[in-house]
């Protein structure tokens, strides 16, 4: 599918930049980066939902098209928290992914959300739920929207 | 179930609010057209992403997911015109049944500075009326920094306390529409296809599609950052960090809007300088609590009985209210800088199972936020004192008993 060209590079591109972030390994990164943009897309459309545009469904569908991805995501998270050396007791039950998951759950509870937003949102849910093409959309989608996920700001030593 | 847990824990805070309400009309599909006329804003953003390129293949994409799009006739087009003038001119160095791909990341090296598609405020053109600007209407609501304001306008004040450190409560969604900004991501018009176009070497093919992807990259990384300003509320005095397991969700607390400050009162204009913290509190994990920063004293503006012409009534705009303003404004804006830069330490600290830096900032900012409770009143009431100023009867200073317009801009 030709498709696959635009995307490639974008790929290409995010990649570039995604490569400097070598404090976490980078599927970790991957991970993360999927995980803050399902939640991304979740509270959008809870906020669309309120203004009008159904936008929950397309997001369900989404969501359920990709569920092997983002399950994979989160298994990714817990196992990165549960063998973090600074997490402990708290970190083994779980409560240090809890903590993060809530943690960008407010990132994104919040934002500046419009009508146009929500429509261009939708579309990107739409289309993501249609490709078929084992992820490989949803990653370049995820990869341009979140650049540097939270994970990564909160572990890697800032940059002078 | 993950997704079950996450929305729990957003709906047991403010984006619960954001819950369709059952039995709410549904829109129909209709609503997902945009105003251009496009079937979808992903198609949109897809077009604009390639509709400048010279890869018919980008156009071969585009037919492949919208076949039956609202550009796919240009996009057919466009194809046929490629296609003949790349078999008319073929390209020198591109081998048989290669693709045209991104170049090698080395020849992007670091990030390309990212110029959001943001829409700008436009800046007002000046007043042709020699009075004053107005000063913009005070909205506590808003949650997204200001834009800078015209150069004789006052500022509306940006609330400091709304972006205090405190637990992460979710904040609430935007509940009126009314209240909710434009939006920051503006798909740029839809630009006609151009009647000739001129095919370009196959590297320069390559280097469009790879532009044409970052700029899509681009629109899609500010929408997601323009979804990213769910701050945490104000802090709950009752709140303390997380000291062990099942803290994660915390406190609901309610983002506080800053309170009306008195409208008027000279006395209530000034903001005593805040002392700043000689040296920074040094806690047993070595972090450092940020000094606060330092307040100017905001000169209180006193208004005159009246005015002697409206260039009086000028005058005293620029050379005492707009100066008062700007001193109000400054604080203000430090006031909400430090309560960020407090808020950017705790999220920092969010993952460090560090409970007693965690509070150490959670005091520093309830500390701090009397300060900036008062800097947000102040600018506030300078701003709503504009009305006040704009209503001084202007009286020809002629008349007996009129004090000179000299006197008026102390």
């Amino acid at each position: 599918m030709r498709a696959g060209t635009l995307i490639a590079a974008m790929l290409a591109v995010t990649g570039a930049q995604a490569a400097r972030a070598a404090c976490i390994e980078e599927p970790v990164a991957n991970a993360a980066r999927l995980h803050e943009f399902g939640t991304l897309m979740m509270d959008v459309s809870l906020r669309c939902g309120l203004m009008g545009v159904t936008m929950q469904p397309h997001y369900e569908d989404m969501v359920h098209a990709h569920q092997a991805q983002f399950d994979d995501a989160v298994r990714r998270l817990q196992h990165f928290f549960a063998t973090s050396p600074a997490g402990g007791a708290e970190a083994r039950h779980g409560g240090l992914y809890d903590r993060y998951a809530t943690l960008i759950a407010n990132r994104y509870g919040g934002g500046n959300t419009s009508l146009d937003s929500c429509h261009l949102l939708d579309g990107i849910a739409v289309e993501l739920a249609r490709a078929g093409d084992g992820g490989r959309m949803l990653g370049a989608v995820a990869q341009a929207m979140i650049a540097h996920p939270v994970l990564e700001q909160a572990t890697c030593p800032k940059q002078p | 179930m993950r997704a079950c847990l996450i929305r729990t824990a957003v709906l047991a805070g403010g984006v619960a609010m954001a819950m369709v309400v059952p039995g709410a009309i549904a829109p129909s599909r209709a609503q997902a057209v945009v105003a251009t006329g496009v079937g979808t804003p992903f198609e949109l953003a897809f077009w604009q992403s390639i509709d400048s390129s010279n890869d018919p293949s980008l156009y071969e994409s585009y037919l492949v997911r919208f076949p039956n799009g609202t550009f796919s006739e240009i996009a057919r087009a466009k194809i046929i015109t490629l296609r003949g003038r790349m078999v008319a001119q073929p390209a020198p160095a591109t081998p048989p049944g290669t693709v045209p791909v991104a170049p090698p990341p080395p020849t992007f090296g670091p990030a390309p500075a990212v110029t959001y598609p943001v829409a700008v405020p436009a800046t007002p053109a000046p007043p042709l009326a020699p009075a004053p600007v107005p000063a913009p209407v005070v909205t506590p609501a808003v949650q997204q920094p200001m834009p800078a304001p015209a150069v004789q306008a006052a500022p509306a004040p940006q609330p400091a306390v709304m972006t205090p450190v405190s637990m992460p409560v979710p904040a609430p969604a935007p509940m009126q529409p009314a209240q909710i900004q434009a939006t920051p991501v503006q798909a740029p018009a839809i630009q006609a296809a151009p009647a000739v176009v001129t095919p370009a070497p196959a590297p320069a093919v390559a280097s469009t599609a790879v532009a044409s992807a970052s700029t899509l990259g681009q629109l899609l990384a500010a929408l997601a950052n323009s979804q990213a300003g769910g701050a945490p509320a104000l802090l709950s005095a009752s709140a303390p960090a997380p000291t062990g397991a099942g803290h994660a969700a915390t406190q609901p607390g309610t983002a506080n809007s800053p309170g009306p400050a008195n409208s008027s009162g000279a006395a209530n204009l000034v903001v005593a300088p805040s002392a700043p913290v000689s040296g920074s509190r040094t806690l047993a994990a070595g972090f450092a609590v940020p000094p606060q920063p330092v307040l100017a004293a905001v000169p209180s503006v006193a208004l005159p009985p009246s005015f002697c012409s409206a260039e009086a009534r000028n005058a005293f705009h620029d050379a005492v209210y707009a100066p008062s303003v700007n001193v109000a404004k400054q604080n203000n804006d430090a006031a909400a800088a430090y309560l960020r830069q407090l808020q950017a330490m705790y999220d920092e600290y969010q993952l460090s199972h560090d409970p007693d830096t965690m509070n150490a900032i959670v005091a520093a900012a309830r500390g701090y936020q009397p300060v900036a409770q008062t800097t947000f009143s102040t600018q506030a009431a300078l701003v709503r004192q504009f009305t006040a100023l704009m209503a001084v009867p202007v009286v020809p200073c002629s008349q007996p008993g009129q004090p000179p317009a000299t006197t008026l801009a102390k």
